[in-house]
């Protein structure tokens, strides 16, 4: 049987190509505004956190360890008539921006943003955080399901 | 039903204030949906109306 690394031990590996790490709503480090964690019974995963104060600048973050290299972010979302745009920040820096507005609403989308450079391994902070909304849209709701690092390279 | 909230970091259980519990419908949470359904049961007045609730939760 192979030996695996041990789990919460503190000791991490270069992570290769085609590893993902997922990064669900529960994983949140810190938050700005209010967001609900629940359950959903037709979404991928069956959970989904959104930002309740429905407010520009709501965030999360999360404290994740990215290996050197270039990524494929894949973000599980809603789409609403009332949803903001929603950015993705590596260590304050903007990777990826998301319009979450549609005029009607659906669940389980697969948004994704490819060639995300990480140029130096390490304990990384990404932050979602709501930044403004479509002209259209009516407000600021940031609901997600999850977010997923793909390295590709 | 409580629902897990997190406000600056920190989660604490508590009941969905009603406008919470309206923008969580909206994305299908299911302890909404089930409060809901035992809502529906409770004012239920005839067999019929506890059927059209256990369908509508499951349609």
């Amino acid at each position: 049987m192979a030996d695996f690394p041990p789990q919460g031990s503190g000791n991490v590996t270069d992570t290769g190509a085609g590893s993902h790490v997922t990064l669900f709503p529960t994983a949140y480090n810190t938050t700005n505004g209010t967001w609900s964690i629940s359950t959903s019974g037709t979404d991928f995963f069956n959970i989904f956190g959104t930002n309740t104060t429905a407010a520009d600048a709501d965030f999360m973050t999360f404290e994740v360890y990215l290996s050197a290299g270039t990524y494929t972010l894949i973000f599980y979302n809603f789409h609403n008539s009332n949803n903001g745009i929603a950015d993705v920040q590596i260590d304050g820096v903007e990777v990826a921006s998301f319009d979450k507005y549609a005029s009607s609403g659906s669940g389980n989308n697969r948004d994704s943003q490819t060639g995300i450079t990480v140029s130096s391994s390490g304990l990384k902070t990404v932050k979602l955080v709501v930044d403004g909304k479509n002209a259209s849209s009516s407000g600021y709701q940031c609901p997600f399901n999850c977010l997923i690092f793909w390295r590709t390279a | 039903m409580k629902l897990t909230f997190v406000s600056n970091g920190k989660a604490t259980k508590r009941e969905a204030t009603v406008a919470e519990k309206a923008m969580l419908k909206t994305y299908q949470s299911s302890e909404i949906l089930n409060e809901e359904l035992i809502n529906d049961i409770n004012n239920a007045t005839d067999l019929q109306s506890i059927k059209n609730a256990i369908i509508k939760r499951f349609s």
